[in-house]
């Protein structure tokens, strides 16, 4: 029988003829054919085949490979090393545009790079736990939207424990003091803190924070032990051994240390010093109550088990029912769970750090891409612009016989030395230089990771794409203008790639109008924020904080003091501090339908008048001379209600009808938090006998240095041992626009950046446009052209093309601010005159360029520029 | 370079050459290789040894009898040089000296 040779699959054949060297093909290829006759005896065609090809690419490795001699190989070394030298010169001899290129890419690759690390940073919040996916917070309210309020009632993390076997455990935390700051004593040292918190000793387990001393099953286990992070045990004790000293909290109160732990990261939504047990909740705080269900003022965190569904525990948990007792049940449909992930992305009211807007990833990445690619189109136009000098040596290079493919890579190798040029200086730019400013304007802790893929691969992808995609475009203008033209003298720098550059140019322009327009309407909107009315006066009122209780007991008498200064006008007591008021409380009226928790503000009976809060209903009068506390309620409180007239009618903060007191009075809406939001309701609870922890001053005006100095010294009569401390309430309520001031910053240092980017392309373009027109520029001289006509000549194309940016941004920027703005309960709106005012100004800008180059085309001289013609 | 010492798998090809003197070419080296030491190496690792040693001078190697078989191609079939031989005598050596250095192993 005859059968047909078996033959394995062509294409293998072949390929390993082609990368096998000439010298081991036949012993290879040889082997390889004998091997497939053997499997073919044995084994099944399919199978013989996919051996054969598997055992040929193993042949396909360095070591064979090195075998193979390249014959060209000495030639292109002289020729790469030929292309290297010609490139270097052509960049030295155009020093100033090659300066330009660089520090024009550089700074788009740095604005990348810094954005890209800090979007990486403001996502790395929270993840460095190792439970971190597993970590749910207890919030209430409408818990997607950001309108949730992130602190529930003491008793119902344990009661949900118990009820729900996927929660693992729960861990309670507040801070000891709604006002800012606490005294902390050791011995004679006495620091106001600011972050000293009750938490249950679950906490350490579930979130990776590491003891440095003691045992975490331990250290908090009894109510008279604190445990301190690193930093402050060496603020406060130096070199000594924390462990087993006394630490006197508000003057009142004696903790022992049992532990130290390691100062929290600096990327924690929260961030404490100080860690005592919650069970010392009723002890510390004054309205604390571990069994009340209505005071939704601490944060709850769970752990779910492994593999539990957030969706199904939070089913769970808005089904679970609790009985109060006289016929009362809690309600908890409105109780939700947010993930640990999510903290920092969901604006809730509550929040310990100022949630971090996502929308901003986007507005920062999109204006740094921005900024890459105009530094880009400035890179292409000015290599494109520059090459027209070089056009000859390509020409002389085709002559000698280079391939398109040589000459093309030669123009990738001149970009991408550019490109790296431009990739060190923006490292070296962002190390030194703009990393620190950053972290500055951004409060993070961002630093360049080398070690991190992404980042180079970030990086590494740039330059790829700069020096490709330049670099095939500058050769392909090249050869589109004929560079053998060049040698026999026919050659014109004539119109190429125009219609390209052109609508590079045109897109640079639009970016630049769009953020010139951003930068000045978000400026405007933060204007806006800081005099909007805001229902109570806040310029000209000081606040004293009193931080301890022996300062809260004296604060009748240092108020007494403090009306003596000459230049103070009205002196009230409070728990108010803006952006704060973070107490809440469900409350009570007479034929109340539905549970509903409104803030509490504890007041004394000046405040109304101090911040100059207009009353609606009641009578100042009787509400200053009254012995007991009394309750005014806000318009948006009575309107959530639902009363006509609220005046007289019963209402209780605190539990029940039994508690109940008459409205005293209504008070037009005041924003208590930032105009963000609109109103909340909310409750002024006056007692004129109680103990505050803040001092609203007003002053009269005049010389405020001085009346301060005055009131320091009335402080310090009364409590010779304490810090006066005090802070200014406009400057309080500027700190809640915190972010929009970053913001407003960033984007404008951005835009600047862009600006100064677009100013130089222009003026690089506007250079060689005159250089390639000298010629033309003389002879229009000679027949008496006029400067005007000059200037219109050569802005004549940057003119259209603006325009055409204009019609293209202003309706892109009105759609994107627009979105912006909608972000904020009370905004501007954006104004015609703003974009007029702009337009006008980048006119302006570019006819003042055009202008600058007119100047110098006047002092061209016509014999010298058509001497050759 | 890493110094003048046999690889183990070096040492294995170039026995198996010197054993199969004449027939000394990559698939029967391979087929030795499976046979004698129950292993199975692919073909390209022992090629890619083999042109190393030949780098090295311990093998030589020629192109012979072209038969029906393999597509009527030569093979190139390798021969261990005198310097190989040396280096596997020292190699074994060496290797005997370390053994007869330690008792424990002797009774073995």
């Amino acid at each position: 029988m005859q059968h047909p040779e078996p033959q394995p699959p062509k294409w293998v054949l072949r390929f390993v003829q082609w990368f096998c060297p000439a010298q081991l093909e036949e012993g290879i290829l040889g082997d390889l054919l004998e091997q497939y006759e053997i499997n073919r005896t044995a084994k099944s065609r399919f199978w013989s085949n996919w051996l054969f090809t598997y055992n040929s690419f193993r042949f396909l490795r360095y070591s064979i490979l090195k075998r193979k001699h390249y014959t060209q190989r000495s030639n292109s070394i002289a020729m790469f090393k030929n292309y290297f030298i010609t490139s270097v010169r052509s960049l030295l001899k155009q020093k100033f545009y090659f300066g330009l290129n660089v520090l024009g890419l550089s700074i788009g690759i740095a604005a990348c790079l810094l954005c890209y690390l800090h979007i990486d940073y403001e996502l790395s919040y929270d993840q460095y736990n190792s439970k971190a996916d597993r970590i749910h917070r207890l919030i209430t309210g409408d818990l997607k939207a950001g309108k949730g309020w992130v602190m529930v009632s003491a008793p119902m993390p344990p009661t949900l424990q118990q009820n729900i076997p996927e929660i693992e455990a729960y861990a309670r935390l507040t801070n000891i003091t709604k006002d800012p700051q606490i005294t902390v004593a050791y011995e004679r040292t006495t620091f106001s803190e600011k972050q000293f918190y009750l938490a249950d000793p679950a906490i350490l387990e579930m979130f990776d924070l590491p003891l440095i001393r003691g045992e975490k099953s331990q250290v908090l286990a009894d109510m008279n032990s604190v445990i301190l992070s690193e930093s402050s045990a060496e603020k406060y004790f130096g070199l000594d051994d924390p462990i087993g000293k006394t630490l006197r909290v508000d003057d009142q109160h004696d903790f022992q240390v049992t532990g130290v732990f390691a100062d929290v990261p600096f990327n924690s939504h929260f961030d404490f010093d100080f860690l005592i047990s919650f069970q010392n909740l009723e002890r510390v705080i004054s309205n604390g109550n571990l069994n009340s269900w209505g005071q939704f003022n601490y944060f709850a965190y769970l752990q779910l088990a492994e593999g539990a569904d957030p969706a199904n525990v939070q089913a769970k948990i808005q089904e679970t029912e609790i009985n109060l007792g006289e016929n009362r049940n809690m309600d908890l449909s409105r109780i939700g769970i947010q993930p640990l992930s999510e903290i920092h992305f969901v604006d809730n009211r509550g929040n310990i750090k100022p949630a971090y807007n996502a929308k901003y990833i986007y507005i920062y990445g999109a204006i740094a891409l921005a900024i890459l690619f105009i530094s880009f189109i400035n890179f292409v136009n000015l290599s494109i612009a520059a090459s027209t000098k070089r056009i000859k040596e390509v020409g002389v290079r085709k002559v000698v016989g280079a391939g398109r493919g040589q000459l093309i890579l030669q123009f990738i190798a001149e970009s991408f030395l550019i490109a790296l040029f431009a990739v060190v200086v923006a490292l070296v730019l962002s190390q030194y230089l703009l990393i620190p400013a950053v972290n500055e304007l951004m409060n993070s802790r961002v630093v360049i990771d080398f070690s991190d893929p992404l980042m180079l691969t970030v990086l590494l992808g740039m330059l790829g794409i700069i020096a490709i995609g330049s670099g095939s475009y500058i050769a392909w203008f090249i050869f589109s203008s004929q560079p053998i033209s060049a040698l026999k003298g026919t050659y014109k720098a004539g119109n190429k790639g125009k219609v390209f550059k052109n609508i590079l140019l045109g897109l640079q322009f639009c970016i630049s109008t769009v953020l010139i327009l951003s930068s000045l309407f978000i400026y405007q909107q933060l204007q806006y924020l800081g005099e909007k009315d805001l229902g109570m006066s806040k310029d000209q009122i000081v606040n004293v904080s009193l931080s301890n209780k022996t300062a809260q007991d004296k604060a009748d008498v240092i108020a007494g003091a403090f009306r003596q200064v000459s230049g103070v006008r009205n002196v009230a007591q409070s728990n108010f501090i803006p952006g704060g008021a973070n107490w809440n409380q469900t409350v009570w009226w007479e034929g109340q339908e539905e549970g509903l928790s409104m803030f509490l503000i504890m007041v004394d009976p000046h405040f109304i008048e101090t911040v100059d809060m207009e009353l609606v209903e009641g009578d100042i009068d009787r509400i200053r001379s009254a012995e007991g506390s009394q309750l005014i309620l806000n318009e948006a409180a009575v309107k959530r209600i639902g009363w006509d007239n609220a005046l007289g009618k019963p209402f209780s903060v605190s539990g029940g009808q039994s508690s109940a007191l008459p409205v005293a009075g209504v008070v037009k809406d005041y924003n208590f938090r930032s105009l963000h939001h609109a109103v909340d309701p909310c409750v002024l609870v006056v007692r004129p006998k109680a103990a505050h922890s803040q001092l609203a001053v007003r002053v009269a005006g005049g010389e405020m240095r001085q009346v301060l100095s005055q009131m320091q010294d009335a402080y310090q009569q009364v409590l010779p041992e304490m810090q006066f401390e005090y802070s200014f309430m406009d400057e309080s309520f500027a700190i809640l626009y915190d972010a929009e001031m970053r913001t407003s910053k960033i984007v404008g240092a951005l835009t600047v950046v862009a600006i100064v980017l677009a100013v130089l392309g222009l003026y690089a373009l506007l250079t060689f446009a005159v250089q390639e027109r000298t010629r033309e520029l003389a002879i229009r001289k000679v027949l008496g052209i006029k400067l005007k006509q000059t200037l219109f000549l050569l802005s004549g194309n940057y003119v259209r093309l603006l325009i055409v940016a204009n019609l293209v941004a202003i309706p892109l920027t009105w759609y994107m601010l627009d979105g912006w703005l909608n972000n904020f309960n009370y905004r501007i709106s954006l104004g015609v005159a703003t974009f007029a005012v702009t337009i006008l100004l980048t006119f302006l800008l570019i006819y003042g360029i055009a202008a600058l180059k007119t100047m110098q085309s006047t002092r061209i001289n016509p014999t010298r520029a058509l001497r050759h013609d | 370079m890493k110094g003048n010492y046999l690889g183990e798998f070096e040492e294995l090809v170039m026995l198996t050459c010197v054993l199969l003197k004449d027939e000394a070419y990559g698939i029967r080296i391979v087929q030795e290789i499976k046979t004698h030491m129950d292993r199975t190496v692919n073909l390209s690792a022992v090629h890619v040894t083999l042109y190393r040693l030949e780098d090295k001078g311990l093998v030589t190697s020629s192109m012979e009898g072209a038969t029906a078989q393999r597509g009527g191609r030569r093979k190139r079939v390798f021969q261990v040089t005198s310097l190989g031989i040396r280096m596997l005598r020292e190699t074994n050596e060496k290797r005997q000296n370390l053994w007869n250095m330690i008792p424990e192993l002797k009774g073995l």
